[in-house]
């Protein structure tokens, strides 16, 4: 039987082939026997909600796979995408070690499996468990470095055209895919969603791909964006 | 908290001394007992803006100590000061000896996150 939205399942994370490669998840067998009794599998379309900026802790998300946002807005309704989370990140420690509301909500952008550990049960675990407490502690310091290095992006770009190189080049960096014509990536996101990502309008983001576009710096067909001149892109950054 | 202050050495520092540098590999953490610390990022062509701020309570470079990365900011004491310095080392002994303090560390890092995204909503001007 086709699994739900065609993912790659993994049912029980004693058994998971690929927890290795998993930051937290890569813990010894007594800690993740441990995990699995109190973990609950969840398979979500793209576009659920796992929690919501200001609502009260229930517990922590972990993506065995998909992405996910995490945004934060502002009473006027202005969205900004604080990461793209991706598999193996464990989603609302934050909130749910200090008892208080998440700062963040996360939405799925693509079909994800996400293991869901309640707060009790999660407190308990991180009680019994230095392992798994140092395991979040890198979680949370990866958290923490993401953010910094979007303040950093945020605060020292001195314009929009600056901020979306960067973004591009972060892609690059971390997806990038190198090809004898530049480096090609895959982007799943809206213009929207970039333009969120960036602290602007969409307007302003489809402006300034087509203005890369135009300058031969990129070239876009459909989700796949190729970067064809790199440096170019690192001569507008000043970050 | 005082688990770390009784291990840690107490001075008083004056304003505008610097704790560390961005950059710099990890030799302590900070534990801000009172007083205000300036996080200022620098970009490539010689620009700097102070962009957080650290306030009595936090631990200053923790997220470093934890992952073992270089500072990613440079810390400056924006008023006089009182900071237990710890040395990172001391703090992964006291860690491995005492694992409860994990939960504590957790804490702190938690709030640390938490206080990034508040920086993050003011710098993009949704606050």
């Amino acid at each position: 039987m086709p699994s739900p939205y065609n993912l790659d399942l993994h049912n029980t994370c004693v058994d998971c082939t690929v927890r290795a490669e998993r930051l937290f998840c890569n813990m010894s067998p007594a800690s993740i026997s441990a995990m699995e009794t109190v973990k609950f599998t969840g398979v979500y379309p793209k576009g659920s909600l796992l929690f919501v900026e200001g609502e009260q802790p229930r517990g922590v998300f972990i993506i065995c796979s998909g992405r996910v946002k995490l945004t934060t807005s502002s009473t006027e309704g202005k969205t900004l995408i604080v990461k793209i989370a991706e598999e193996g990140e464990v989603l609302g420690a934050s909130a749910t070690i200090l008892g208080k509301t998440y700062e963040v909500s996360a939405e799925t952008i693509e079909p994800a499996q996400v293991n869901f550990i309640k707060r009790d049960d999660f407190l308990k675990f991180l009680n019994t468990s230095p392992e798994a407490c140092m395991h979040t502690a890198q979680q949370l310091s990866e958290k923490y470095h993401a953010a910094q290095r979007e303040i950093r992006t945020l605060g020292l770009a001195q314009t929009t055209s600056e901020k979306l190189a960067k973004l591009i080049l972060d892609w690059c960096a971390r997806n990038g895919e190198a090809t004898p014509k530049g480096v090609r990536l895959k982007v799943l996101l809206t213009h929207e969603e970039i333009a969120q990502m960036i602290g602007t309008t969409r307007e302003t983001v489809t402006r300034l791909l087509s203005d890369f576009k135009r300058k031969k710096i990129i070239d876009v067909k459909g989700s796949t964006l190729l970067v064809l001149q790199k440096e170019e892109l690192e001569e507008i950054v000043t970050v | 908290m005082n688990n770390l202050l009784s291990a840690a050495s107490i001075e008083q520092w004056p304003a505008g001394r610097t704790l560390f540098r961005e950059g710099d590999p990890v030799r302590d953490v900070y534990v801000l007992v009172s007083g205000e610390v300036d996080l200022v990022f620098n970009a490539r062509r010689g620009a700097h803006k102070t962009l957080r701020g650290s306030h009595p309570g936090e631990i200053v470079g923790l997220s470093d100590a934890v992952s073992d990365t270089p500072h990613d900011c440079t810390a400056t004491t924006r008023t006089p000061c009182t900071i237990g310095t710890l040395p990172a080392n001391e703090l992964r002994r006291l860690l491995h000896e005492s694992p409860s303090l994990w939960l504590t560390v957790l804490q702190f890092l938690s709030n640390d996150v938490n206080a990034c995204y508040d920086s993050m909503r003011s710098v993009a001007g949704l606050r």
